[in-house]
């Protein structure tokens, strides 16, 4: 068995990096370790479970082993956390020190519960915002934990509705805005959707003090499981759906909510470009510099990048399974595909630019190793 | 980025008014998927129209000649479920459609728990109620448990008892009428999985993920290469009525039926002949095997020799699947992803 030292020997000895490494190579773990920029659960090739991060010089920090397959994260604001969530219908989270690459601690849904794999901290850093599945009730939920006190479990907000997934906190800092999938899911039922017949999907808007429900958006379709998601510094939400419908069907994939006028609609998109979607979409992230949002579709191999403020589309790129995005830079984005490349996508090119090569299967989300201020 | 092509929009009309006669569809690979894969569904959809008229003649006048033709057609459709069953693409991934015809892996056992439910309480049984509760009531397992479980068989639930028999009439209506459902739908889909080229990789890689989940979940876990590492005949599927090892011949031959000849067709098309002919070699060299092994894994598990040649079978299994994962994939550029296989 390795030990832990002995996984970060080997996975770097593994890492090869295209194309940060024009900067000069320093000792990786001494005083001047360069920050970390990107964590994300990670597959081997011999299928098992990590948390892996990637420093901004493109090494690998830490490849922490996990019970259960992972799924997104999120990072502290201003603090040295980043929590990584079981995925579904798991029931672990995990915090890790961003400053020591080491797991501070993991976290437990309890006897009942599971966690949908996403969370988001409040402004200040204390609080944690979870979403999770009462499966004895399936009743969908917003778990808060102290992360100040231990990740102590303060309240619960229902969401009346079933399978919340991913949220994003309003740059108003007090508005937390929630996908709702809309899936039944049960541990002893595994990863089955247990109540596609008659799913309710939707975008809620929830004031994250008291839970208070203050919008309700719903999608045109009732098997359009609201999914991810993610949000402007001008409040524009664009989400992305996945179809459970037929395969041949064509239905729309994102959402756009513009929260200062409420003004909900599901931007179109060619036929053409919405097929080689595949019903699917995996990450949004959202510029914070420039009118730009990615939406990622490791089944259609492609990413696509929008105008969120018009819907337009700007531009496909071929990713090969192509699912974490992250917003980079001013005006760029950065992508993860599970054969192990990282990318940099811009809107002004229809080639992805390789920014890394790891010898891992990069899961479906990105999480920022720092936090980005919106 | 100008529309480049309107593939979806295609109306059925099309591939009628390009004037495809049968013979020339037959010609093409997916043409062949298509049709073979289709009259599989067709001997899913007879087979368990079958097994529910022997299901309510038996309870209407119940006899041991009647119970018997019962479980030998429980069987037989079980087993053309099987050879359907590494098709996971097109209708059958429609509303848990699999899940309803078998619901496997099983650990928590709540196949069992799902019955006795049933079986425990008077609410009316029919086809429509045992569709709209759980997965674990609705397929071949929880027929099978009726059929052949001891916590069943040898107490006063023993068929013909009336609320098992009306469960089990139930749960019969239920699969013909999901048969039904799902031949009817691959007809639908005929149109469109001739013209979408995607559909040729889709099944490709169906095949292959059929064949790991034979090797990993139907022989490694049951003979503990897998998991624990300790032998357990109740994670092989159909241990109740002791048939693990005649359900998964019926999934190899299943693929022998309906993979192997659109597989020829699109290698020909492709100048790799061989790689197909490897492959079929491959399977029939597993499908040999069957010839000198029970019906069920579970007495192979007690003896050395018994271990031996399962793992000699579990072998050739994985072998079967390397030949598709490994130069067919390389010929034909397949990429199978792991976002994209199993993403969130």
């Amino acid at each position: 068995m390795l030990s832990r030292r002995g996984f970060l020997k080997a996975s770097l000895a593994g890492a090869s990096v295209t194309a940060v490494s024009a900067c000069s190579t320093g000792t990786l773990l001494g005083r001047s370790a360069p920050p970390l920029e990107l964590v994300s659960a990670v597959n081997d090739a011999e299928g098992r479970h990590y948390i892996g991060g990637v420093d901004s010089r493109g090494q690998q920090r830490f490849q922490i082993p996990v019970a259960e397959r992972c799924h997104g994260g999120c990072p502290q604001p201003h603090g040295d956390h980043v929590v990584v969530f079981a995925r579904r219908p798991g029931r672990e989270m995990h915090v890790i020190n961003t400053r020591t690459g080491q797991l501070e601690r993991s976290v437990q849904a309890g006897d009942g519960y599971h966690y949908y794999g996403h969370g988001v901290y409040s402004p200040n850093a204390r609080l944690l915002y979870v979403t999770m599945n009462n499966y004895h009730t399936s009743a969908g939920l917003v778990r808060v934990y102290d992360a100040f006190d231990g990740y102590r479990q303060v309240a619960d907000f229902d969401l009346q509705g079933i399978g919340p997934h991913e949220l994003r906190l309003h740059p108003d800092g007090n508005t937390l805005i929630v996908a709702l999938g809309g899936i039944e899911t049960h541990p002893d039922y595994d990863r089955i959707k247990l109540n596609l017949d008659r799913m309710e999907p939707a975008l809620l808007l929830l004031d994250r003090h008291c839970g208070e429900i203050t919008a309700r958006y719903t999608p045109s379709h009732h098997q359009l499981s609201c999914r991810h998601l993610d949000v402007s510094p001008d409040g524009v939400v664009i989400a992305g759906y996945q179809y459970e419908g037929p395969e041949w069907e064509t239905p729309p994939l994102l959402a756009r909510l513009d929260t200062a006028t409420g003004e909900f609609s599901e931007p179109e998109l060619p036929l053409e470009e919405l097929a080689g979607l595949r019903n699917y979409t995996a990450s949004i992230a959202i510029s914070r510099h420039a009118p730009l949002a990615v939406i990622t579709a490791p089944l259609g191999n492609r990413a696509i990048i929008i105008n969120y403020r018009t819907g337009e589309l700007l531009q496909r790129i071929a990713v090969q399974d192509v699912a974490g995005a992250l917003p980079f830079g001013e005006r760029d984005f950065v992508v993860s595909s599970g054969s192990g490349g990282v990318y940099v996508l811009s809107a002004d090119s229809d080639q992805a630019t390789p920014y890394g090569s790891y010898p891992v299967r990069w899961d479906n989300h990105l999480t920022p190793g720092q936090f980005i201020g919106t | 980025m100008k529309a480049t092509t309107t593939l979806l929009r295609l109306p059925l009309m099309a591939a009628l008014t390009l004037g495809l006669s049968a013979q020339a569809m037959a010609q093409t690979p997916r043409a062949a998927w298509h049709a073979q894969i289709g009259h599989g569904y067709e001997q899913l959809a007879s087979s368990t129209a079958t097994f529910a008229q022997l299901t309510s003649e038996y309870c209407a006048e119940p006899t041991d000649a009647g119970l018997l033709a019962v479980k030998e057609q429980w069987l037989a459709a079980f087993n053309s479920w099987q050879a359907v069953r590494f098709v996971d693409f097109g209708p059958i991934e429609q509303n848990t459609r699999a899940w309803k015809f078998q619901f496997w892996p099983d650990p928590k056992n709540l196949t069992a728990s799902k019955a006795r439910y049933w079986l425990g309480n008077d609410k009316p049984i029919d086809v429509d109620a045992l569709s709209r509760d759980s997965v674990a009531i609705q397929g071949f397992p929880a027929a099978e448990y009726l059929l052949y479980d001891p916590q069943i068989t040898d107490g006063e639930r023993a068929l013909p008892a009336e609320r098992t028999c009306a469960l089990l009439t139930g749960i019969s209506g239920n699969l013909k009428q999901n048969a039904e459902g799902l031949a009817a739908d691959w007809g639908q889909l005929q149109s469109r999985y001739l013209e979408v080229n995607d559909y040729s990789n889709g099944t490709l890689t169906s095949a292959m993920h059929a064949l790991e989940i034979m090797a990993d979940w139907r022989l490694a876990a049951p003979l503990g290469v897998r998991g624990t590492g300790r032998p357990n005949p109740y994670l092989a599927d159909a241990w109740r009525s002791e048939q693990s090892l005649v359900t998964l011949r019926a999934s190899l031959q299943g693929m022998a039926d309906f993979f192997v000849p659109g597989l020829n067709l699109l290698m020909a098309e492709n100048n790799a002949a061989d790689l197909a002919e490897q492959f079929s070699t491959q399977l029939n060299k597993t499908l040999a095997h069957f010839d000198g092994l029970p019906a069920d894994i579970t007495p192979l598990l007690e003896t050395e020799e018994g271990v031996a040649s399962l793992t000699a079978l579990l072998e050739d299994v994985r072998a079967t699947g390397a030949v598709l994962t490994g130069p067919v994939a390389v010929k034909l550029g397949v990429v199978r992803g792991f976002n994209s296989s199993d993403g969130d």
